[in-house]
């Protein structure tokens, strides 16, 4: 089936955006509500946060701490993450 | 003599026939009858001759055999000597391969048993670390106060050495 090159570009096009769009998606995962002085602390810490649109979710399994995802990048500052990094290092060790 | 009754014609005729009686019997009887008697007698010799060379030659025969079937006894048991040797050599070796067998077969069961016992080692330590991890995480639900949950997520942006969202953990 021959497909219009027209076509074929808009619809490049359209998933190009797409995709960009979902890259600059963040979204921050904690353990509780931040409080402004909380998000304070974050936005100071990564700049970047301020530019991006940003989604909250809160998930109490994470104990403490934030994870932070963007697109398919995600940077864990969590205490369960922290769990998780100790236990694969007594893994190895084991 | 006439008054005996002997008639001197007659005794002289009879002496007569008797001696051509004689004369004949030697010329014409005589020397074939001995020459048949002596042939008679040459074959005798001959028969007897040559039972002797077939006795004599049976008994060469007859040693020869004893002869022969010792020396194929001597070789049965030089064969047999042979074969019970070449037997214990053979059972020998075998034994040793057997052993050299066993003892490969129970050092890689012991090495299996070692590896298996590591091994089980290894995921008792990961069960033990997984459920410690899992108390620890739970008791920690209970645990954590929200001061407490508020200084660690601090403690933990603040202690982060990302400095940009570019850059994973």
């Amino acid at each position: 089936m021959k497909i219009d090159p027209k076509l074929k570009d808009e619809l490049k096009q359209f998933i190009k955006e797409k995709l960009r769009k979902e890259a600059e998606k963040v979204r921050i995962i904690s353990a509780y509500h931040l409080n402004n002085q909380e998000k304070k602390m974050l936005y100071g810490k990564f700049p970047d946060l301020k530019d991006a649109k940003v989604e909250e979710t809160v998930d109490s399994s994470l104990l403490a701490g934030v994870v932070i995802e963007i697109g398919s990048k995600v940077i864990d500052l969590s205490l369960l993450g922290r769990f998780k990094r100790l236990k694969r290092n007594l893994y190895e060790l084991a | 003599m006439e008054n005996l009754g002997i008639d001197i014609k007659l005794l002289i005729a009879q002496v007569v026939n008797f001696v051509l009686f004689l004369i004949i019997f030697k010329k014409f009887l005589v020397k074939p009858f001995a020459r048949y008697i002596d042939l008679e007698k040459q074959k005798e010799i001959d028969r007897e001759k040559a039972l002797s060379d077939a006795v004599s030659e049976k008994q060469k025969v007859e040693q020869k055999t004893a002869k022969l079937q010792q020396e194929v006894k001597k070789e049965e048991l030089k064969i047999i000597d042979e074969a019970k040797v070449t037997a214990e050599k053979l059972k020998e070796r075998l034994v040793e391969k057997a052993n050299a067998e066993i003892e490969d077969m129970r050092a890689k069961a012991k090495k299996q048993l070692e590896d298996e016992r590591s091994e089980m080692d290894r995921k008792l330590q990961q069960k033990v670390l997984e459920l410690s991890l899992f108390i620890v995480s739970n008791a920690m639900k209970d645990v954590l106060t929200e001061d407490s949950k508020k200084k660690i997520t601090e403690r933990l942006i603040k202690s982060s050495s990302i400095k940009s969202l570019n850059h994973e953990n």
